[in-house]
């Protein structure tokens, strides 16, 4: 009896160096690789053509979206100029100091002061004055720590190949939503293709979007990142929601 | 080699076969999952499912159409990034949250329903003073404001009044119990600017417009002076 527990001790030990863990199938590297790539660059500039479902109360599930041109330079330099399918266009500029938000058809823009890191001043943008800016989290330098949560339930679906660039497309599962990369094989690990579907949302909603060419060194001069209201612009307040205290 | 040994080595081999023997069930490796129409195998991928027949759907549905405007505002509209715990979308809090904001959409339109009683009621009395009305009815946008909307961040010399600025004295920033209901104003208004802001009327509401929730709306706001 003493020698068969030894014997089934002996044996699990040698299965544990020779068969690899369920599940790890190099997912979770490809994900940190693209996550530590993104937060280290000091540069860098992206076009993202996005998709989004909004249910509506008919129960009817539509899609809108937009194209995003995002621009950053760290730490404190960021530009995220926005097409609407429909042809509204807008945008966000931080210089360092300010956050500027425009809306060209509508001509009206507001400015906050947020002097810091584009971090910090995004941070603010979405979390406290609740404005919109997806994918947020690929511009925050630490990507890394943000994804740490939900990397170890990466898995590869299968090397699959998106117009003629061969990508690893890898899911991970969130507590409230799941989310699927594509992320190219070859050269850069940085994101093709990014699908979030919010699956304890009604009628669990996608988000889709494309992503490229990306530049990790873009022509990026300070002009870019100053802000100018348009002609007969007018400045208008930016309204939050009052957190924490009770109506 | 002891028996100990041997035996090892045996249990380890046959327990390797069982693990090949899992894999292969499985589907294992790179692109072995799942049947294209078939049910999940294993650990895999499944790919059939409803809409990957990618059938336009047969038969009308039942209650008509909806008219109007698709609203564009969702969850999913923010792009986040999910998460272990905390971040991504929260939907039990958002949906708080847009339970919140239809109660305070039935509260303006109670709101604006007693205005409006009240204002006829005054009309209707031979004797009542349109100033002690104007003075009521000023007093009482300020209670509301104050009531639903505090200031915040800088100072910045803004003309905005009552339901946006009497508390908040024209800030940048100002926060609100919830974001303003009015992603359009519910009328053709009538569109006055005054010291460089555009109010737009409907009635007796007046509005000027503000960022909320990631897009340009309307707040309801004092009329400007002079009106």
């Amino acid at each position: 009896m003493r020698h068969a527990r030894q014997a089934v001790l002996v044996a699990a030990v040698l299965l544990a160096t020779i068969v690899p863990a369920r599940g790890d199938d190099g997912a979770g590297a490809r994900v940190q690789a693209m996550a530590s790539l993104l937060a280290k660059a000091q540069r860098l500039s992206v076009t993202i053509d996005c998709a989004y479902d909004v249910l509506q109360d008919s129960g009817e599930k539509i899609e809108f979206g937009e194209r995003r041109v995002v621009v950053l330079r760290r730490p404190d330099r960021a530009r995220v100029d926005v097409t609407r399918r429909d042809g509204a266009r807008r945008g966000v500029v931080f210089d360092g100091k300010d956050l500027a938000v425009f809306d060209l058809d509508q001509k009206v823009y507001a400015t906050v002061s947020k002097p810091g890191t584009v971090d910090a001043a995004f941070d603010y943008f979405v979390n406290d004055l609740n404005m919109r800016l997806p994918l947020r989290e690929l511009l925050k330098s630490d990507l890394p720590t943000v994804l740490k949560d939900v990397v170890g339930t990466a898995r590869l679906v299968a090397s699959e190949r998106l117009g003629d660039v061969a990508t690893d497309h890898i899911a991970l599962r969130g507590a409230t939503a799941d989310m699927q990369l594509w992320i190219p094989r070859d050269g850069d690990p940085l994101p093709k293709r990014i699908v979030i579907t919010y699956r304890l949302a009604g009628g669990q909603p996608r988000f889709e979007a494309d992503l490229g060419p990306w530049n990790l060194a873009p022509d990026v001069p300070d002009s870019l990142f100053t802000f100018t209201p348009a002609a007969g612009a007018e400045r208008i307040p930016v309204l939050a929601p009052r957190r924490g205290k009770a109506r | 080699m002891t028996i100990t040994l041997r035996c090892a080595a045996v249990c380890a081999a046959t327990l390797l076969v069982v693990a090949a023997d899992d894999v292969g069930a499985r589907g294992g490796g790179r692109g072995g999952g799942g049947r294209v129409a078939g049910a999940r195998v294993g650990g895999g991928f499944a790919r059939g499912g409803a809409a990957a027949g990618g059938s336009f759907g047969q038969g009308q549905v039942s209650g008509g159409v909806q008219g109007g405007a698709y609203n564009g505002r969702g969850p999913a509209a923010s792009g986040r990034f999910p998460g272990r715990s905390g971040g991504g979308y929260a939907a039990a809090g958002a949906g708080d949250w847009q339970a919140e904001r239809q109660e305070r959409v039935e509260e303006r339109r109670e709101h604006y329903q007693q205005n409006a009683d009240t204002r006829q009621e005054r009309r209707d009395g031979a004797g009542e003073d349109w100033q002690d009305y104007g003075t009521a009815r000023r007093e009482d946008w300020q209670d509301y404001a104050e009531d639903h909307y505090e200031d915040h961040v800088d100072d910045v010399d803004h003309p905005y009044a009552a339901a946006v600025a009497v508390a908040a004295g024209a800030a940048a920033v100002a926060t609100v119990a919830a974001p303003p209901p009015y992603w359009t104003v519910p009328c053709t208004p009538e569109t006055i600017v005054v010291g460089g802001t555009t109010y737009y009327r409907c009635d007796s509401a007046w509005y000027v417009r503000v960022y909320s929730d990631g897009d340009v709306s309307y707040a309801m706001t004092n009329p400007p002076a002079g009106y």
